[in-house]
Protein backbone atom coordinates (compact mmCIF):
# COMPACT_ATOMS: atom_id res chain seq x y z
CA UNK A 1 0.00 0.00 0.00
CA UNK A 2 1.13 3.77 -0.59
CA UNK A 3 0.66 6.81 0.79
CA UNK A 4 -2.45 8.61 -0.05
CA UNK A 5 -1.16 11.49 -2.23
CA UNK A 6 -3.30 14.70 -1.92
CA UNK A 7 -4.30 16.88 -5.13
CA UNK A 8 -3.70 20.60 -5.37
CA UNK A 9 -7.14 22.72 -4.11
CA UNK A 10 -7.43 24.21 -7.15
CA UNK A 11 -8.26 20.63 -8.91
CA UNK A 12 -10.07 20.12 -5.70
CA UNK A 13 -9.49 16.16 -6.89
CA UNK A 14 -7.82 13.76 -4.32
CA UNK A 15 -6.00 10.57 -5.02
CA UNK A 16 -6.83 8.45 -2.21
CA UNK A 17 -4.57 5.60 -2.25
CA UNK A 18 -2.10 2.93 -4.42
CA UNK A 19 -2.94 -0.28 -3.38
CA UNK A 20 -1.60 -3.24 -4.13
CA UNK A 21 -4.07 -6.15 -3.78
CA UNK A 22 -5.37 -7.36 -6.88
CA UNK A 23 -3.72 -9.82 -9.29
CA UNK A 24 -4.48 -9.13 -12.93
CA UNK A 25 -2.95 -9.79 -16.28
CA UNK A 26 0.84 -9.70 -16.25
CA UNK A 27 2.42 -6.00 -16.28
CA UNK A 28 -0.88 -4.66 -15.86
CA UNK A 29 -1.77 -2.21 -13.65
CA UNK A 30 -5.50 -2.07 -12.22
CA UNK A 31 -6.77 1.56 -12.00
CA UNK A 32 -9.84 1.89 -10.27
CA UNK A 33 -11.50 5.04 -8.01
CA UNK A 34 -14.87 6.93 -7.78
CA UNK A 35 -15.74 10.47 -8.41
CA UNK A 36 -17.17 12.42 -5.27
CA UNK A 37 -18.80 15.97 -5.09
CA UNK A 38 -16.36 17.76 -2.97
CA UNK A 39 -18.55 19.75 -0.79
CA UNK A 40 -21.60 16.74 -0.21
CA UNK A 41 -19.50 14.22 -0.47
CA UNK A 42 -21.94 12.24 -2.82
CA UNK A 43 -20.73 10.36 -5.34
CA UNK A 44 -21.27 11.20 -9.07
CA UNK A 45 -23.02 8.60 -11.47
CA UNK A 46 -22.48 9.74 -15.31
CA UNK A 47 -18.68 11.73 -14.73
CA UNK A 48 -16.17 10.98 -17.63
CA UNK A 49 -12.98 10.00 -16.65
CA UNK A 50 -10.26 10.23 -19.18
CA UNK A 51 -6.81 8.60 -18.38
CA UNK A 52 -4.07 10.69 -20.30
CA UNK A 53 -0.64 8.99 -21.35
CA UNK A 54 2.27 10.93 -20.51
CA UNK A 55 1.64 12.51 -23.30
CA UNK A 56 -1.58 14.48 -22.32
CA UNK A 57 -3.16 12.14 -24.97
CA UNK A 58 -6.65 10.15 -24.28
CA UNK A 59 -5.63 6.46 -23.38
CA UNK A 60 -8.33 5.16 -22.22
CA UNK A 61 -12.17 6.29 -21.49
CA UNK A 62 -14.60 5.66 -18.58
CA UNK A 63 -17.96 7.14 -17.44
CA UNK A 64 -18.53 6.08 -13.30
CA UNK A 65 -21.58 4.01 -12.81
CA UNK A 66 -24.62 4.47 -10.75
CA UNK A 67 -21.94 4.59 -7.48
CA UNK A 68 -19.45 6.89 -9.02
CA UNK A 69 -17.16 4.18 -10.01
CA UNK A 70 -14.70 3.83 -12.95
CA UNK A 71 -12.00 1.37 -13.78
CA UNK A 72 -9.29 1.28 -16.06
CA UNK A 73 -6.65 -1.63 -16.94
CA UNK A 74 -3.54 -0.40 -18.16
CA UNK A 75 0.30 -1.03 -18.78
CA UNK A 76 2.50 -0.92 -15.72
CA UNK A 77 5.34 1.63 -15.28
CA UNK A 78 3.59 4.40 -17.02
CA UNK A 79 2.59 8.06 -16.28
CA UNK A 80 -0.88 8.98 -16.17
CA UNK A 81 -3.42 11.59 -14.86
CA UNK A 82 -7.34 11.78 -15.17
CA UNK A 83 -8.63 14.19 -16.46
CA UNK A 84 -12.56 14.27 -14.94
CA UNK A 85 -16.07 16.05 -15.83
CA UNK A 86 -19.53 16.44 -14.57
CA UNK A 87 -22.57 18.55 -15.79
CA UNK A 88 -22.26 21.58 -12.50
CA UNK A 89 -18.87 20.81 -11.63
CA UNK A 90 -15.54 22.21 -12.26
CA UNK A 91 -13.54 20.08 -15.06
CA UNK A 92 -10.37 18.46 -13.28
CA UNK A 93 -6.75 17.27 -14.34
CA UNK A 94 -5.37 15.43 -11.51
CA UNK A 95 -1.49 14.89 -10.89
CA UNK A 96 0.41 12.59 -12.56
CA UNK A 97 0.25 9.32 -11.07
CA UNK A 98 3.43 7.02 -11.84
CA UNK A 99 2.17 3.49 -11.70
CA UNK A 100 6.00 1.95 -11.00
CA UNK A 101 5.44 -1.99 -10.95
CA UNK A 102 2.58 -1.69 -8.82
CA UNK A 103 -0.75 -4.31 -9.87
CA UNK A 104 -3.59 -1.94 -8.73
CA UNK A 105 -4.32 1.59 -7.65
CA UNK A 106 -6.75 3.47 -5.79
CA UNK A 107 -8.10 6.70 -6.94
CA UNK A 108 -10.66 9.40 -5.60
CA UNK A 109 -11.26 12.21 -7.52
CA UNK A 110 -13.22 15.26 -5.71
CA UNK A 111 -15.14 17.72 -8.14
CA UNK A 112 -15.79 20.99 -6.73
CA UNK A 113 -19.49 22.51 -7.74
CA UNK A 114 -19.72 24.97 -10.86
CA UNK A 115 -22.84 26.68 -10.33
CA UNK A 116 -24.65 27.13 -14.10
CA UNK A 117 -27.68 28.39 -14.68
CA UNK A 118 -29.81 26.38 -16.65
CA UNK A 119 -33.00 27.77 -18.00
CA UNK A 120 -36.26 25.14 -17.76
CA UNK A 121 -35.71 22.59 -20.42
CA UNK A 122 -38.42 21.10 -22.10
CA UNK A 123 -38.21 19.32 -25.26
CA UNK A 124 -41.35 20.02 -27.56
CA UNK A 125 -40.11 17.82 -30.52
CA UNK A 126 -37.55 15.05 -31.57
CA UNK A 127 -37.02 14.25 -35.29
CA UNK A 128 -36.23 10.33 -35.98
CA UNK A 129 -33.09 9.13 -35.58
CA UNK A 130 -31.46 9.37 -38.90
CA UNK A 131 -30.66 5.99 -39.98
CA UNK A 132 -29.44 4.88 -43.88
CA UNK A 133 -32.39 4.08 -45.87
CA UNK A 134 -30.49 1.04 -47.42
CA UNK A 135 -30.34 -0.09 -44.57
CA UNK A 136 -34.21 1.11 -43.54
CA UNK A 137 -34.63 -0.95 -46.75
CA UNK A 138 -32.99 -4.55 -45.85
CA UNK A 139 -34.80 -4.50 -42.47
CA UNK A 140 -38.23 -3.77 -43.80
CA UNK A 141 -37.27 -7.01 -46.08
CA UNK A 142 -35.93 -9.14 -43.24
CA UNK A 143 -39.11 -8.49 -40.98
CA UNK A 144 -41.59 -10.09 -43.99
CA UNK A 145 -39.31 -12.90 -44.65
CA UNK A 146 -37.93 -11.29 -48.37
CA UNK A 147 -34.49 -13.40 -49.02
CA UNK A 148 -32.01 -13.79 -46.64
CA UNK A 149 -29.53 -11.20 -45.00
CA UNK A 150 -25.90 -11.17 -43.62
CA UNK A 151 -25.23 -8.29 -41.59
CA UNK A 152 -21.94 -7.08 -40.85
CA UNK A 153 -22.34 -8.20 -37.58
CA UNK A 154 -22.26 -11.67 -38.58
CA UNK A 155 -19.41 -10.67 -40.74
CA UNK A 156 -17.32 -9.50 -38.27
CA UNK A 157 -17.91 -13.16 -36.22
CA UNK A 158 -17.34 -15.03 -39.23
CA UNK A 159 -14.11 -13.45 -40.14
CA UNK A 160 -14.46 -14.57 -43.71
CA UNK A 161 -11.51 -14.03 -46.06
CA UNK A 162 -13.77 -14.32 -49.04
CA UNK A 163 -17.59 -12.72 -49.55
CA UNK A 164 -18.24 -16.18 -50.83
CA UNK A 165 -17.22 -18.27 -48.36
CA UNK A 166 -20.11 -16.73 -46.11
CA UNK A 167 -22.59 -17.30 -49.35
CA UNK A 168 -21.78 -20.65 -49.94
CA UNK A 169 -23.08 -21.47 -46.08
CA UNK A 170 -26.65 -20.75 -47.21
CA UNK A 171 -27.91 -23.41 -48.26
CA UNK A 172 -28.30 -23.76 -51.78
CA UNK A 173 -26.19 -21.21 -52.49
CA UNK A 174 -22.69 -23.02 -54.31
CA UNK A 175 -19.88 -21.78 -56.19
CA UNK A 176 -18.33 -22.84 -59.25
CA UNK A 177 -14.49 -22.38 -59.63
CA UNK A 178 -14.76 -20.30 -62.68
CA UNK A 179 -10.81 -20.15 -63.39
CA UNK A 180 -7.30 -20.88 -61.67
CA UNK A 181 -7.11 -18.02 -59.33
CA UNK A 182 -7.98 -17.97 -55.53
CA UNK A 183 -11.16 -15.84 -56.41
CA UNK A 184 -11.78 -17.19 -59.48
CA UNK A 185 -15.27 -18.28 -58.27
CA UNK A 186 -19.06 -17.59 -59.67
CA UNK A 187 -22.09 -17.99 -57.47
CA UNK A 188 -24.82 -21.04 -58.40
CA UNK A 189 -28.03 -20.89 -56.43
CA UNK A 190 -30.04 -24.53 -56.74
CA UNK A 191 -33.15 -23.86 -58.43
CA UNK A 192 -36.39 -25.41 -57.34
CA UNK A 193 -38.57 -25.01 -60.49
CA UNK A 194 -40.15 -28.12 -61.45
CA UNK A 195 -39.19 -27.24 -65.33
CA UNK A 196 -36.05 -26.36 -67.50
CA UNK A 197 -36.69 -22.99 -66.02
CA UNK A 198 -35.67 -21.20 -69.16
CA UNK A 199 -31.99 -22.76 -69.12
CA UNK A 200 -28.70 -21.60 -67.18
CA UNK A 201 -28.10 -18.19 -66.26
CA UNK A 202 -25.84 -16.27 -64.17
CA UNK A 203 -26.70 -15.35 -60.71
CA UNK A 204 -27.70 -11.58 -60.66
CA UNK A 205 -25.30 -9.79 -58.14
CA UNK A 206 -25.65 -6.29 -57.46
CA UNK A 207 -23.34 -3.83 -55.65
CA UNK A 208 -25.01 -0.90 -53.83
CA UNK A 209 -28.00 -1.26 -56.17
CA UNK A 210 -26.10 -1.39 -59.44
CA UNK A 211 -26.35 -4.57 -61.47
CA UNK A 212 -22.55 -6.09 -61.74
CA UNK A 213 -23.27 -9.50 -63.90
CA UNK A 214 -23.11 -9.06 -67.67
CA UNK A 215 -26.38 -9.84 -69.28
CA UNK A 216 -26.89 -13.25 -70.89
CA UNK A 217 -25.43 -16.71 -69.84
CA UNK A 218 -21.80 -16.44 -69.41
CA UNK A 219 -21.98 -13.23 -67.55
CA UNK A 220 -21.43 -14.46 -64.42
CA UNK A 221 -18.62 -12.21 -62.45
CA UNK A 222 -16.99 -12.97 -59.38
CA UNK A 223 -18.16 -11.80 -56.16
CA UNK A 224 -14.66 -12.13 -54.52
CA UNK A 225 -13.15 -9.92 -57.13
CA UNK A 226 -15.66 -7.30 -57.30
CA UNK A 227 -15.69 -6.87 -53.25
CA UNK A 228 -13.56 -7.36 -49.93
CA UNK A 229 -15.89 -8.77 -46.62
CA UNK A 230 -13.94 -5.89 -45.28
CA UNK A 231 -15.76 -3.19 -47.28
CA UNK A 232 -19.39 -5.25 -46.78
CA UNK A 233 -21.82 -3.94 -44.63
CA UNK A 234 -24.49 -6.12 -45.40
CA UNK A 235 -25.49 -8.95 -48.14
CA UNK A 236 -28.94 -9.84 -49.02
CA UNK A 237 -29.72 -13.25 -50.76
CA UNK A 238 -32.81 -13.78 -52.67
CA UNK A 239 -33.05 -17.41 -54.03
CA UNK A 240 -36.71 -17.85 -55.26
CA UNK A 241 -38.40 -15.45 -57.94
CA UNK A 242 -41.12 -14.34 -55.51
CA UNK A 243 -38.99 -13.03 -52.98
CA UNK A 244 -36.94 -11.03 -55.21
CA UNK A 245 -37.64 -7.43 -55.09
CA UNK A 246 -38.81 -5.37 -57.49
CA UNK A 247 -35.61 -3.11 -57.89
CA UNK A 248 -33.82 -6.40 -58.56
CA UNK A 249 -35.96 -8.07 -60.58
CA UNK A 250 -35.02 -8.78 -64.13
CA UNK A 251 -34.95 -11.90 -67.05
CA UNK A 252 -32.44 -13.51 -65.20
CA UNK A 253 -33.75 -13.10 -61.53
CA UNK A 254 -35.15 -16.67 -62.00
CA UNK A 255 -31.09 -17.79 -61.68
CA UNK A 256 -31.39 -15.89 -58.28
CA UNK A 257 -30.28 -12.08 -56.99
CA UNK A 258 -27.47 -11.20 -54.79
CA UNK A 259 -27.35 -7.50 -53.35
CA UNK A 260 -24.52 -6.40 -51.75
CA UNK A 261 -24.05 -3.41 -49.39
CA UNK A 262 -20.71 -1.72 -48.85
CA UNK A 263 -19.68 0.74 -46.45
CA UNK A 264 -19.60 3.07 -48.77
CA UNK A 265 -23.21 2.84 -49.78
CA UNK A 266 -23.56 4.00 -45.69
CA UNK A 267 -21.66 6.95 -46.51
CA UNK A 268 -23.38 10.29 -45.40
CA UNK A 269 -25.27 8.84 -42.49
CA UNK A 270 -24.09 10.09 -39.35
CA UNK B 1 -42.12 -28.05 -88.71
CA UNK B 2 -42.20 -24.75 -90.80
CA UNK B 3 -42.60 -21.05 -89.06
CA UNK B 4 -45.03 -18.58 -89.62
CA UNK B 5 -43.69 -15.61 -87.72
CA UNK B 6 -47.41 -13.92 -88.59
CA UNK B 7 -49.32 -16.67 -87.84
CA UNK B 8 -51.22 -16.91 -84.47
CA UNK B 9 -49.67 -19.21 -82.50
CA UNK B 10 -52.18 -21.20 -80.06
CA UNK B 11 -50.41 -22.69 -77.01
CA UNK B 12 -52.30 -25.53 -76.06
CA UNK B 13 -52.52 -25.38 -72.17
CA UNK B 14 -54.69 -27.28 -70.02
CA UNK B 15 -57.36 -24.77 -68.48
CA UNK B 16 -57.22 -21.98 -70.61
CA UNK B 17 -56.67 -21.03 -74.10
CA UNK B 18 -54.31 -18.30 -74.16
CA UNK B 19 -53.62 -17.82 -77.54
CA UNK B 20 -50.19 -15.26 -78.39
CA UNK B 21 -49.22 -13.90 -81.88
CA UNK B 22 -45.29 -14.28 -83.03
CA UNK B 23 -45.42 -10.23 -83.73
CA UNK B 24 -46.54 -9.17 -80.25
CA UNK B 25 -44.43 -11.38 -77.89
CA UNK B 26 -41.21 -9.66 -77.11
CA UNK B 27 -38.09 -12.40 -76.50
CA UNK B 28 -38.62 -12.26 -72.57
CA UNK B 29 -40.73 -9.99 -70.99
CA UNK B 30 -41.11 -9.77 -66.70
CA UNK B 31 -43.96 -9.16 -65.11
CA UNK B 32 -44.31 -8.62 -61.48
CA UNK B 33 -47.18 -7.32 -58.97
CA UNK B 34 -48.10 -7.15 -55.21
CA UNK B 35 -50.94 -9.24 -53.46
CA UNK B 36 -53.80 -7.23 -52.34
CA UNK B 37 -55.20 -8.79 -49.06
CA UNK B 38 -59.11 -10.07 -48.79
CA UNK B 39 -60.66 -8.12 -46.26
CA UNK B 40 -60.98 -11.42 -43.90
CA UNK B 41 -57.35 -11.33 -43.76
CA UNK B 42 -56.08 -8.07 -43.08
CA UNK B 43 -52.31 -9.51 -42.56
CA UNK B 44 -51.88 -11.30 -45.62
CA UNK B 45 -49.56 -9.42 -47.90
CA UNK B 46 -46.92 -10.41 -50.56
CA UNK B 47 -45.25 -10.28 -53.62
CA UNK B 48 -45.25 -12.47 -57.01
CA UNK B 49 -43.22 -11.91 -60.41
CA UNK B 50 -42.90 -13.78 -63.81
CA UNK B 51 -40.33 -14.17 -66.65
CA UNK B 52 -41.52 -15.15 -69.59
CA UNK B 53 -39.13 -16.56 -71.78
CA UNK B 54 -39.54 -18.26 -75.39
CA UNK B 55 -39.36 -21.28 -73.41
CA UNK B 56 -42.00 -20.82 -70.97
CA UNK B 57 -43.00 -18.63 -68.42
CA UNK B 58 -41.36 -18.72 -64.67
CA UNK B 59 -43.76 -17.77 -62.18
CA UNK B 60 -42.41 -17.14 -58.09
CA UNK B 61 -44.93 -16.36 -55.28
CA UNK B 62 -44.03 -15.03 -51.86
CA UNK B 63 -46.21 -14.28 -48.96
CA UNK B 64 -46.15 -13.16 -45.90
CA UNK B 65 -48.74 -12.39 -42.81
CA UNK B 66 -50.35 -16.21 -43.17
CA UNK B 67 -51.63 -18.32 -40.50
CA UNK B 68 -48.25 -20.56 -39.75
CA UNK B 69 -49.44 -24.29 -40.48
CA UNK B 70 -52.02 -22.94 -43.33
CA UNK B 71 -51.70 -24.41 -46.68
CA UNK B 72 -52.96 -21.94 -49.45
CA UNK B 73 -53.50 -22.46 -53.19
CA UNK B 74 -51.88 -19.84 -55.62
CA UNK B 75 -52.07 -19.80 -59.07
CA UNK B 76 -51.50 -17.51 -62.25
CA UNK B 77 -54.64 -16.84 -63.82
CA UNK B 78 -56.30 -14.99 -67.05
CA UNK B 79 -58.08 -11.05 -66.71
CA UNK B 80 -57.99 -8.97 -63.81
CA UNK B 81 -58.90 -9.70 -59.91
CA UNK B 82 -61.76 -7.61 -60.86
CA UNK B 83 -62.50 -9.72 -64.15
CA UNK B 84 -60.85 -13.19 -63.75
CA UNK B 85 -60.36 -16.07 -65.94
CA UNK B 86 -59.11 -19.50 -66.08
CA UNK B 87 -55.74 -20.68 -64.19
CA UNK B 88 -52.95 -21.07 -66.77
CA UNK B 89 -52.05 -24.51 -66.98
CA UNK B 90 -53.49 -27.53 -63.99
CA UNK B 91 -53.58 -27.12 -60.53
CA UNK B 92 -50.45 -29.88 -60.36
CA UNK B 93 -48.28 -27.01 -61.88
CA UNK B 94 -48.08 -24.80 -58.62
CA UNK B 95 -46.80 -25.91 -55.57
CA UNK B 96 -48.83 -25.48 -52.56
CA UNK B 97 -48.18 -22.20 -50.21
CA UNK B 98 -46.83 -24.23 -47.00
CA UNK B 99 -47.06 -21.54 -44.63
CA UNK B 100 -43.84 -21.61 -41.73
CA UNK B 101 -44.09 -20.58 -38.41
CA UNK B 102 -43.10 -17.17 -39.40
CA UNK B 103 -46.30 -16.62 -41.53
CA UNK B 104 -44.39 -16.82 -44.69
CA UNK B 105 -44.46 -19.06 -47.82
CA UNK B 106 -42.19 -19.02 -51.26
CA UNK B 107 -43.07 -20.71 -53.89
CA UNK B 108 -42.06 -20.90 -57.72
CA UNK B 109 -43.27 -22.88 -60.52
CA UNK B 110 -42.19 -22.92 -64.41
CA UNK B 111 -45.09 -23.30 -67.37
CA UNK B 112 -44.67 -24.01 -70.34
CA UNK B 113 -46.35 -21.31 -72.32
CA UNK B 114 -45.25 -17.83 -72.78
CA UNK B 115 -46.82 -14.27 -71.56
CA UNK B 116 -48.28 -12.09 -73.69
CA UNK B 117 -48.67 -8.32 -73.56
CA UNK B 118 -52.04 -8.37 -74.80
CA UNK B 119 -53.31 -9.82 -72.58
CA UNK B 120 -54.46 -9.67 -68.76
CA UNK B 121 -52.96 -11.86 -66.07
CA UNK B 122 -53.43 -11.74 -62.29
CA UNK B 123 -51.79 -13.95 -59.55
CA UNK B 124 -54.83 -15.50 -57.27
CA UNK B 125 -54.53 -17.23 -53.77
CA UNK B 126 -57.23 -19.32 -52.53
CA UNK B 127 -57.79 -20.83 -48.66
CA UNK B 128 -57.15 -24.12 -49.67
CA UNK B 129 -57.60 -27.16 -52.75
CA UNK B 130 -60.66 -27.31 -51.05
CA UNK B 131 -61.91 -23.68 -50.81
CA UNK B 132 -61.97 -21.59 -53.36
CA UNK B 133 -62.67 -18.58 -51.14
CA UNK B 134 -60.04 -16.05 -52.09
CA UNK B 135 -57.07 -15.01 -49.53
CA UNK B 136 -54.83 -12.33 -51.80
CA UNK B 137 -55.00 -11.42 -55.59
CA UNK B 138 -52.38 -8.54 -57.41
CA UNK B 139 -52.88 -8.18 -61.14
CA UNK B 140 -50.31 -8.17 -62.80
CA UNK B 141 -48.02 -5.58 -64.54
CA UNK B 142 -45.26 -5.50 -67.38
CA UNK B 143 -42.01 -3.96 -67.24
Amino acid sequence: MTALSRVPPALAACIAALLCLARPAPAQIVIEGRVLDDMTEEVLAGARVLLLNRFNRTADYAVTDAQGRFRFERSRNERYRLEVRAVGYRETITPDIWTGDREFAAIEVRLLPNAVLLAPLEIVALSPPRTSPVLEAMEFRRTRGFGIQITREAIEQRQPMRVTDMLMEIPGVYADRTGTGASARSIRMGRALSGPGGGPCPVQIFLDGMLATRPGAGGDVSVDDLVSPLDVEAIEVFKGLGSVPPEFLNVYARCGVIAIWTRRSLEGVP
Amino acid sequence: MTRNRLALLCLPILGSAACVSNTDVPAVSVWETTLNAALEYPDFGGQAAAVSEPSGTSVGILVTGAEPGAAHVWGLRLGTCASPGTRIGPATDYPELAIGAAGSAEAETHLGSRLSLEESYHVEVRASATDDSRVACGDLAAR
